[in-house]
């Protein structure tokens, strides 16, 4: 008997998205704009006249109330790029870093880089290498998209951006000595203040917990401990304390090829979550 | 600061241990030419529970402004002096976030006499409260005494979440009266948005004052986001002001009208959002409206700290479903419809989604 094998083509078919990815785009000056320097001193309605003038088709318009604080950082060549902060929030949180450095005649590229809570331009913009060219500090959230439950317990760790061909890219792992000398001795202090309040009675595991994600990220990214905190995700994702189980949570994502405890610690969060609403009044 | 005290003086011509020392006791000692009896030092004082009037000290007389609305609460400042002469007090309550945001300076002057209390009513706000008394001794000298207290949130007494929700979810100042609310609306989102940023807490224990010993002093402040308090409370609404920071009844009012009201500067996160979705319209014509809802979710991309001038990083994002084909902005054999950008802004819609998860505390 003939046997016929028939193959079958399965065919995935995906909706299209509209709009092109480009994390850095050339956009013309406005008219009358030969270049940057005009911008040197502007208030935000002026900046945020030039961001409406010189934006891509596919960007929104930039509320005026949006546009925070304005700088220039140090890209080389004796050139600056200019630099301004962005809240779309309204709350202060400013997630928008946008980079204008000049390009060919009568352009400019413009970079928007991602932060959470960014503070002022001054802890922002930094030559943390002598080199000359500024690197950008970015307070950068932990944990999963979406932020943190409740988000006033989120907390951040400081990445490290530096130029590559004209453009921004996240290269913490290239700056040891800006963690060593700044971020991981005031961490240890914390995580040691933290410990001893616990000690006391004073602080809850979470409290802890929450100090150490922060240096167990910084740790990871160094490459020094590739696994820093992986012990502790254990502990905290069977804790039934949401904040603890958020850590782990956090923890397992970022080292990676923790499906399964992943999982778990989803799945314990949202009792952890009503358990707490239920037991706590407003206040 | 009440205690032992050695007082040690060291010449530096000379090597070795201190030329003079001295140990003194220091009180608080009424029966004295001066000795402050109230506030303690260190004493914590609540803020009044919720927007009830609760006169929290119970040594205090009644309020003098206690017919006022809001969180009143009354320190009581007493001192006994044996010269019998009056005494001058200057009371500076002050306060801002971990960050120096929020800041409040409320200095006050009164006398007393000896062993009469004086009720000062601090309304809406709170933190530390440094005192000063002095009165002239019998040889014509001013002596002194001074101590250190804090005006601190509602530890007591809380407030009822059924209070909060009322507020943000049926009261003139609710979302759903506000001036942007949309046709469609989600009534409770504003309480949502209160549970996913706080909690539904204004206040919470952290150890924002350090006593004269750098011992963590920690009671219950105001509820600070990361980075120093640039936001706080409630509905973690900023850039912080004293207001917003000790009223958990401004905190709503200030959330909703941010979102959907009249903000003091520019446009409310639904007017943003509404704009934002007709600019993609105006690029993709073939798509439709956004309805309330949609408008909702935009918003909340905006609100919650993720959001863009880009359009493809908004909460939707016009895709061409099969077997439609792209070719420049037309969707070729389908329609251009909304889809949740999760991609684009995963960030963003995660945040929108947990918002519209969470479950309003009752």
């Amino acid at each position: 008997m003939k046997t016929s094998v028939f193959l079958s083509l399965v065919v995935f078919t995906f909706a299209v998205r509209a709009f092109a990815d480009n994390d850095v785009h050339l956009v013309q000056l406005p008219s009358g704009m030969t270049s940057l320097e005009s911008l040197r001193g502007a208030d935000s309605s002026t900046v945020a006249k030039f961001m409406n003038r010189a934006r891509p088709g596919d960007w929104g318009e930039v509320p005026k109330e949006s546009v925070g604080e304005s700088g220039w950082a140090a890209i080389g060549q004796g050139k600056d790029a200019f630099v301004v902060l962005l809240d779309f929030s309204g709350r202060g949180l400013f997630n928008k870093l946008m980079v204008y450095s000049p390009a060919k005649p009568g352009q400019v590229e413009v970079q928007e880089l991602t932060g959470w809570g960014m503070g002022k331009l001054k802890d922002i913009i930094r030559d943390l290498d002598s080199n000359g060219e500024d690197e950008l500090v970015i307070p950068t959230i932990l944990g999963a998209p979406g932020g943190w439950l409740p988000a006033s317990a989120a907390h951040t760790w400081s990445a490290v951006y530096r130029l590559d061909n004209g453009k921004y890219i996240e290269a913490s792992r290239d700056f040891p000595n800006f963690y060593d000398k700044e971020v991981l001795p005031q961490l240890d202090k914390e995580i040691t203040g933290a410990q001893q309040r616990f000690d006391e009675g004073r602080e809850s595991a979470a409290g802890v917990a929450l100090e150490e994600i922060q240096k167990d990220k910084i740790l990871r990214v160094l490459g020094r401990d590739p696994t820093a905190g992986l012990q502790q995700a254990y502990q905290w994702m069977n804790s039934g304390d949401s904040q603890q189980v958020q850590c782990a949570i956090a923890t397992f994502e970022d080292i990676g090829g923790h499906a399964k405890e992943l999982s778990i610690a989803k799945q314990a969060l949202q009792p952890a979550l009503q358990r707490e609403q239920a037991a706590r009044s407003g206040g | 600061m009440v205690g032992t005290w050695t007082l040690q003086v060291f010449d530096s011509a000379q090597s070795g241990g201190p030329v003079i020392t001295h140990t003194f006791n220091l009180q608080h000692n009424s029966s004295s030419q001066l000795g402050i009896i109230s506030p303690t030092d260190s004493q914590l004082i609540d803020l009044a529970e919720d927007e009830y009037f609760t006169a929290t000290d119970a040594t205090c007389p009644a309020p003098i402004s206690h017919q006022e609305p809001g969180n009143a609460t009354a320190a009581c400042f007493s001192a006994g002096t044996n010269t019998g002469n009056q005494i001058s007090w200057t009371a500076n309550l002050q306060y801002a976030t971990s960050g120096g945001f929020g800041t409040i300076n409320d200095q006050r002057t009164f006398t007393t006499a000896s062993g009469v209390m004086q009720n000062e009513v601090y309304q809406s706000e709170g933190g530390q409260i440094q005192m000063v008394a002095n009165t002239t001794a019998s040889d014509g000298s001013t002596v002194y005494d001074c101590a250190i207290s804090y005006v601190e949130g509602p530890s007591g007494g809380v407030t009822p979440n059924s209070v909060i929700t009322n507020q943000l979810v049926t009261s003139p100042a609710s979302y759903s009266n506000s001036a942007s609310y949309p046709s469609g609306g989600t009534p409770g989102l504003m309480a949502q948005v209160a549970e996913v940023e706080s909690s539904y807490q204004q206040f919470v224990y952290s150890d924002l004052y350090f006593d004269l010993e750098s011992y963590e002093f920690v009671a219950k402040w105001p509820n600070e986001c990361p980075g120093g308090g640039a936001c706080i409370g409630l509905m973690q609404v900023g850039p912080t002001i004293a207001s917003s920071a000790w009223s958990w009844i401004i905190n709503a009012e200030t959330g909703v009208n941010l979102f959907s009201g009249n903000p003091p500067s520019g446009s409310n996160k639904i007017s943003l959002a509404t704009r934002y979705g007709s600019q993609i319209i105006a690029l993709y014509p073939e798509l439709s409206p956004l309805s309330g809802y949609q408008i909702e979710n935009m918003a909340l991309v905006l609100y919650g700290g993720a959001g863009s001038q880009q359009l493809d990083d908004q909460y939707y994002i016009p895709t061409c479903p099969p077997p439609g084909t792209v070719n420049g902005r037309q969707c070729q054999g389908a329609t251009w419809q909304w889809t949740e950008n999760t991609t684009g802004n995963p960030d963003g819609t995660a945040y929108a989604d947990k918002v519209r998860a969470a479950q309003i505390p009752q």
